[in-house]
C-alpha cells in the first residue's frame, strides 16, 4: 500500500498521473512538444517526421541554463555530439568519432542554412568563433549523420544550424552586457601559484540587436540586426616546468623567449591566453526576398604548443596568435510559379582569411642558419561565389513532394607561409599554393507519405568538384508511426569531405610537401530509432553504424620520396623526415543513442537527458592495425533540469555535462609512461534566470560552472613525445571554475522577449 | 528576352504580398484535427460530420498551393476532432460570401490560406455572429481577428487564439487549450 502510494506520487510529479485534466490535452502536448526544423530535407518539417536523428536547442534553453557559447550548447544540451578544447578552440566529435586537428571541417556548420565552414580548409568554429551574436539564436539544430545529400562536403559527422530569430521575435532596441571570470586549476609540483586575484581571468560582452517588421512596397518586410564583441583575457596557467636540455643546433640551453628559464619550457602563463571576437549579423527581408550578411573576427593567442599548434613557440608570447575573418552573403528569392511548383534562387559569397603567426627564439626551432630563432606567419585566403536553383513540386493527392536542385561554386583560394629570421641574417623563400576550384552538384529529393502512418524519403546529390571528381552521396529514409504517439525511423545515408585547399596545398620546407592527388574521405551510415511521445515525455532510443574510408592523415615520406622532394626543392635539404597528407586511415564506429526529455508540474519543471554510447575503432594506415581513436570520447552525454518559481521569482537550473575517460592525442606514438589519458570529465553548472520586478524590460542572468576534472586530452607543451628528460606527458589544462553574470534591456516594453 | 523579364518582375511583384507559413501544414493539420474537440460548440456546429472549407485566393499560386497542401493533409486523417470529415476548398469573392458559404454548407471550419491577410479583417467581420472557427495558415492573421493560427516560437509549435474574435464566433475553446495558446485579444 505504501508502495503503490510512493509510485502515484512518482507518476503525479512526473505529470503521467491518470489526472483527467493533464491527460485530456496530452495529444495536444504530444504535437505541440514536437521541433520544427529545417535542416534534413532544406524544408520545414517536425523532428519527429524527419529523415534524420536530431535534436533542437530552443532560445529558452540556451537563456534558462545559461548558455554562452555554440560548444556549450552542444555539450549540455544536445545528442550525440560532443566537444572538448585544448585551449586553442573546441574540436567536434559525434557518436564516438572525433577526428583530431579537424578544425571542425567533419561537421557542416551553418547560419540560416548558408555554409559558415571556411573554403580553405573547411574549418568549423563551435565556440566564439561561430561569430554570431547570441541573443539573436531563435534555435540550434543538430542533425546527426551524414548529411551530403542535400549539402555536399563536411557533413559528415552532421550539420548544426543556427537559426536566427525573426523580426517579430526581436523587436525593438536591446542591449546586453555580460562579464565573466575563470580560474585555472591549481598544479601541485608545478610554477609557483599566483594569487587569486592575479590568477584569475575575466571576459565581457557587450552586444546590441534590432529587429523591426514594416511594410515596403506592399510587401511585408523585416529587418534584424545584431553585433557583438566578446573579449577574454586569462586565466593565469601554471604550465610544466618541462625539462627540455640543449638546443640541437647551438647546443646551448634551449631558449624559450624571455618569459622562460633557458632549458625549461613552462612557468606562470599570463599573457599568451587571450581571445577577441567581434560579429555581426544582419537579416534583412521583403516579400519573399532575403538577404543575409555575416561579419566576424575570431582572435586568439596560441596558449602552448601542442598537435594543434604543433610549431613551438616562445612560451607565453602573446604576439603568437591565430586570426579568422569572416564575410557571409546570402542572397534569395522564393517564387511560387504554381500551385504546385515553388522555386527558390539562391547567390551566395564568402570571404575569409586566415592568419597564424608564431614566433619562435630557438635555432632548432628555424631553418638552417637562423641562430637567433624565427618568425612564422602563414596566410590563408579563400573566396567562394556561388548558386543554387532549387524547385520543390507537389503532386496532387498522393502527400508526395519532388525536390530537385542545382548548387555551383567557384572557389578560389591561396596560402603562404613565410619564415623570417629577426637578424636579417637569413632568408627563406615563402612557399604557398593558389588554388581556383568549382563544383557543380545536382540533387533531388523524393518523399512520399501515402497514409498518416507511413513517410519515405529518397535522395541523392551527384557533387562533380575540380577538386576530385565526381561523389554520390545518396539517402533513404522510412518513418513508421505504428501507434499514437510512436515513431520508428530506419535511414542509410553516405557522406563526404572533399580534401581541402590547404591539405592539396600546405608545404612548409622543413618538412611537409604539398598533395595534390587526394581525394575524398567518405562515410556510410545506417542507423534506426524509436521515439514515443507521451503528453510532455518523449523518449529516444536509437542504434547506428557507420563506416569512414579514405581519412586523411599525414604519411611519413619514404627514403626515396624524401630525396625526390629534397631534389624538387620542396624540402630543405637535410631535413630528417617529411609528411604529406595521404587518403590512408579507415574508421568503423556503432553504439547507440538515447534521450528522455519532459516536463511536468504545469510545465514548470522540465528536465532532460541525453546519453550516447559508441565503440569506436581507428586504422591510421601505418600498419599499427585498428585503435581505440585518441581524444573521442566513446560515451558521453549531458543532463539537466530547471524550475520556474512563477510570476517575478527566477528560473533555477541546473546542467551537467560528462564524457568517459579519453586517450590522450599522443597515447599510442607519445612514447610516455604510463600512456597518457584524460580522466572521466564531469561539469555541473547552475544558472539563474529571470526579469527584475521593477524593471520588466531588464532580464538577468547569473550562473556558475564547476568542473570536477582538470585536464583534456591533449599533451602540451615543449616534450609532445618523450624523451631523456622527459617521460610524465603533461595534458592540457581546463578551467577549475567560471562565473558569470550577464544583464538584456529590451527599450520597448512591447519587444521584452516571450523567451 | 523581355518577355521572360517581364515574367520573372510579375511573379516578383505577385509573391510579394505573402506572408510566410511558420507551422509545416501537416503539423497544421493534426493540430487543428485534435484542437477542435476542445471547442465546446463543435459538436454541435458539426452536426456529426465536420466539414472544413478551405479558402483561397484565385490566380495566388502560393494561396492555392498552401490550401491544396491542407486539404490533402487533413484528407488522410481517420477522424477529425472525434468525427468524419469532408474538406472542400472555396475561393475567395468578397467578406460577405466567404459568410454565406459557411452558413449555406454548415462548415465547422473556415481555414484562411496564405494571401488574404488584407481581407482577413474583413472577413472576420462578416463572420460575427456566424459559428464558425475560422483559422489561419499564418499567425500574422490571427492579429486580424483569425479565431486560431499556429506559429513556432523558438522552433516550438504554438497556438495562438484571438480571444474576442472566438466569443463572437461562438467558439469556446476549453482552459485545456488556452493554457497552451498564445492569446490575443
Amino acid at each position: 500500500m505504501k508502495l503503490r502510494a510512493v509510485a502515484a506520487g512518482a507518476l503525479l510529479l512526473l505529470g503521467l498521473a491518470p489526472h483527467a485534466r493533464a491527460q485530456s490535452s496530452a495529444e495536444l502536448d504530444q504535437l505541440l512538444g514536437q521541433s520544427i526544423v529545417s535542416t534534413p530535407s532544406k524544408g520545414s518539417e517536425t523532428d519527429t517526421t524527419a529523415p534524420a536523428t536530431s535534436s533542437v536547442i530552443t532560445a529558452d534553453e540556451l537563456r534558462r541554463y545559461g548558455i554562452r557559447t555554440l560548444d556549450e550548447a552542444i555539450d549540455y544540451l544536445s545528442l550525440g555530439m560532443a566537444t572538448s578544447n585544448p585551449g586553442h578552440v573546441a574540436e567536434i566529435g559525434a557518436r564516438g568519432v572525433q577526428l583530431n586537428g579537424d578544425y571542425g571541417n567533419h561537421v557542416l556548420l551553418l547560419v540560416d542554412g548558408h555554409t559558415v565552414n571556411e573554403p580553405w580548409n573547411g574549418t568549423g568554429y563551435f565556440d566564439r568563433g561561430a561569430g554570431v551574436p547570441f541573443e539573436m539564436i531563435d534555435h540550434i539544430e543538430v542533425m546527426l549523420g551524414p548529411g551530403s545529400v542535400l549539402y555536399g562536403s563536411e557533413a559528415m559527422l552532421g550539420v548544426v544550424n543556427i537559426v536566427t530569430k525573426r523580426a517579430r521575435d526581436f523587436r525593438g532596441l536591446r542591449i546586453v552586457t555580460e562579464g565573466d571570470a575563470a580560474i585555472a586549476p591549481s598544479k601541485p609540483g608545478g610554477p609557483p601559484a599566483p594569487s587569486f586575484f592575479e590568477g584569475v581571468g575575466g571576459g565581457y560582452r557587450l552586444g546590441a540587436g534590432y529587429g523591426r517588421e514594416f511594410t515596403l512596397g506592399n510587401r511585408p518586410s523585416e529587418l534584424t540586426l545584431g553585433v557583438e564583441y566578446y573579449a577574454n583575457d586569462g586565466p593565469a596557467w601554471q604550465l610544466g616546468p618541462q625539462a627540455y636540455g640543449d638546443d640541437a643546433v647551438t647546443g646551448a640551453p634551449k631558449n624559450f623567449g624571455p618569459r622562460a628559464t633557458p632549458g625549461t619550457w613552462g612557468g606562470l602563463l599570463r599573457h599568451a591566453d587571450y581571445l577577441q571576437a567581434p560579429a555581426g549579423y544582419l537579416r534583412f527581408s521583403t516579400g519573399d526576398f532575403q538577404a543575409a550578411l555575416r561579419a566576424s573576427v575570431f582572435r586568439r593567442s596560441d596558449m602552448y604548443a601542442d598537435s594543434l599548434a604543433a610549431s613551438s613557440g616562445d612560451f607565453d608570447d602573446p604576439e603568437n596568435r591565430e586570426i579568422d575573418r569572416f564575410l557571409n552573403l546570402d542572397l534569395s528569392q522564393r517564387l511560387a510559379l504554381s500551385s504546385r511548383v515553388e522555386l527558390l534562387v539562391r547567390g551566395y559569397g564568402d570571404l575569409y582569411d586566415y592568419r597564424w603567426f608564431n614566433h619562435s627564439s630557438a635555432a632548432e626551432d628555424c631553418p638552417v642558419n637562423f641562430t637567433a630563432g624565427c618568425a612564422r606567419a602563414l596566410n590563408g585566403v579563400g573566396r567562394t561565389l556561388g548558386g543554387e536553383v532549387k524547385a520543390q513540386f507537389q503532386w496532387p493527392l498522393l502527400r508526395a513532394t519532388t525536390l530537385v536542385g542545382v548548387d555551383a561554386k567557384l572557389r578560389d583560394v591561396e596560402d603562404n607561409l613565410t619564415i623570417t629570421d629577426p637578424l636579417g641574417a637569413a632568408a627563406v623563400t615563402p612557399s604557398g599554393g593558389h588554388r581556383s576550384d568549382g563544383l557543380i552538384a545536382p540533387y533531388a529529393a523524393q518523399t512520399l507519405s501515402p497514409t498518416a502512418w507511413l513517410d519515405l524519403n529518397l535522395g541523392v546529390r551527384l557533387d562533380h568538384d575540380t577538386r576530385f571528381g565526381d561523389k554520390f552521396s545518396p539517402r533513404t529514409a522510412l518513418g513508421v508511426t505504428p501507434w499514437t504517439g510512436g515513431r520508428f525511423k530506419a535511414i542509410y545515408s553516405e557522406a563526404f569531405r572533399a580534401p581541402s585547399a590547404y591539405e592539396l596545398t600546405y608545404a612548409d620546407p622543413d618538412g611537409q610537401i604539398p598533395a595534390p592527388t587526394l581525394g575524398p574521405e567518405s562515410v556510410r551510415s545506417v542507423e534506426g530509432s524509436i521515439e514515443q511521445r507521451v503528453g510532455k515525455h518523449r523518449l529516444l532510443f536509437g542504434v547506428f553504424r557507420s563506416w569512414w574510408r579514405d581519412l586523411v592523415g599525414y604519411r611519413q615520406l619514404s627514403q626515396s620520396e624524401l630525396d625526390a622532394a629534397m631534389a624538387r626543392g620542396e624540402l630543405t635539404p637535410d631535413v630528417p623526415a617529411g609528411y604529406r597528407y595521404a587518403n590512408s586511415g579507415q574508421l568503423d564506429n556503432y553504439g547507440l543513442n538515447a534521450a528522455y526529455d519532459g516536463a511536468a508540474l504545469a510545465g514548470r519543471l522540465r528536465f532532460g537527458l541525453n546519453l550516447t554510447a559508441a565503440i569506436a575503432r581507428a586504422d591510421a594506415g601505418d600498419g599499427t592495425g585498428a585503435q581505440v581513436p585518441v581524444v573521442a570520447p566513446q560515451t558521453f552525454g549531458n543532463a539537466r533540469a530547471s524550475y520556474d518559481l512563477g510570476g517575478n521569482l527566477p528560473t533555477l537550473a541546473l546542467a551537467l555535462r560528462f564524457t568517459d575517460r579519453r586517450l590522450a592525442d599522443r597515447f599510442y606514438d607519445g612514447g610516455f609512461t604510463p600512456a597518457p589519458s584524460a580522466p572521466p570529465f564531469v561539469a555541473l553548472r547552475g544558472a539563474v534566470t529571470g526579469v527584475l520586478p521593477p524593471l520588466p524590460n531588464l532580464r538577468y542572468r547569473v550562473g556558475a560552472e564547476y568542473s570536477f576534472s582538470r585536464n583534456q586530452p591533449y599533451v602540451i607543451g615543449a616534450t609532445l613525445f618523450a624523451n631523456d628528460n622527459v617521460s610524465r606527458a603533461e595534458l592540457a589544462p581546463t578551467a577549475r571554475a567560471r562565473a558569470f553574470i550577464g544583464l538584456e534591456y529590451a527599450f520597448d516594453h512591447a519587444a521584452a522577449p516571450r523567451y | 528576352m523581355g518577355a521572360s523579364l517581364a515574367l520573372g518582375v510579375d511573379l516578383w511583384v505577385r509573391q510579394g504580398r505573402s506572408a510566410s507559413v511558420e507551422v509545416p501544414v501537416r503539423l497544421q493539420a493534426e493540430l487543428l484535427s485534435k484542437v477542435v474537440a476542445y471547442d465546446r460548440n463543435f459538436a454541435a456546429r458539426a452536426r456529426g460530420r465536420a466539414t472544413v472549407l478551405v479558402l483561397v485566393r484565385s490566380g495566388s499560386a502560393e494561396s492555392e498551393r498552401v490550401g491544396e497542401q491542407i486539404r490533402d493533409e487533413l484528407a488522410v486523417l481517420s477522424e477529425f476532432g472525434g468525427l468524419p470529415h469532408a474538406e472542400e476548398t472555396v475561393r475567395y469573392a468578397s467578406k460577405a460570401a466567404v459568410a454565406e458559404l459557411c452558413k449555406t454548407r454548415a462548415a465547422s471550419v473556415l481555414y484562411v490560406s496564405l494571401g488574404l491577410s488584407e481581407e482577413m479583417s474583413g472577413i472576420a467581420s462578416a463572420l460575427d455572429g456566424v459559428s464558425i472557427l475560422s483559422v489561419a495558415a499564418t499567425p500574422a492573421d490571427v492579429e486580424r481577428r483569425a479565431v486560431l493560427g499556429f506559429d513556432a516560437e523558438s522552433g516550438r509549435p504554438k497556438l495562438v487564439i484571438h480571444l474576442d474574435q472566438a466569443r463572437r464566433q461562438a467558439v469556446a475553446f476549453k482552459p485545456e487549450v488556452l493554457k497552451l495558446a498564445r492569446i490575443v485579444t
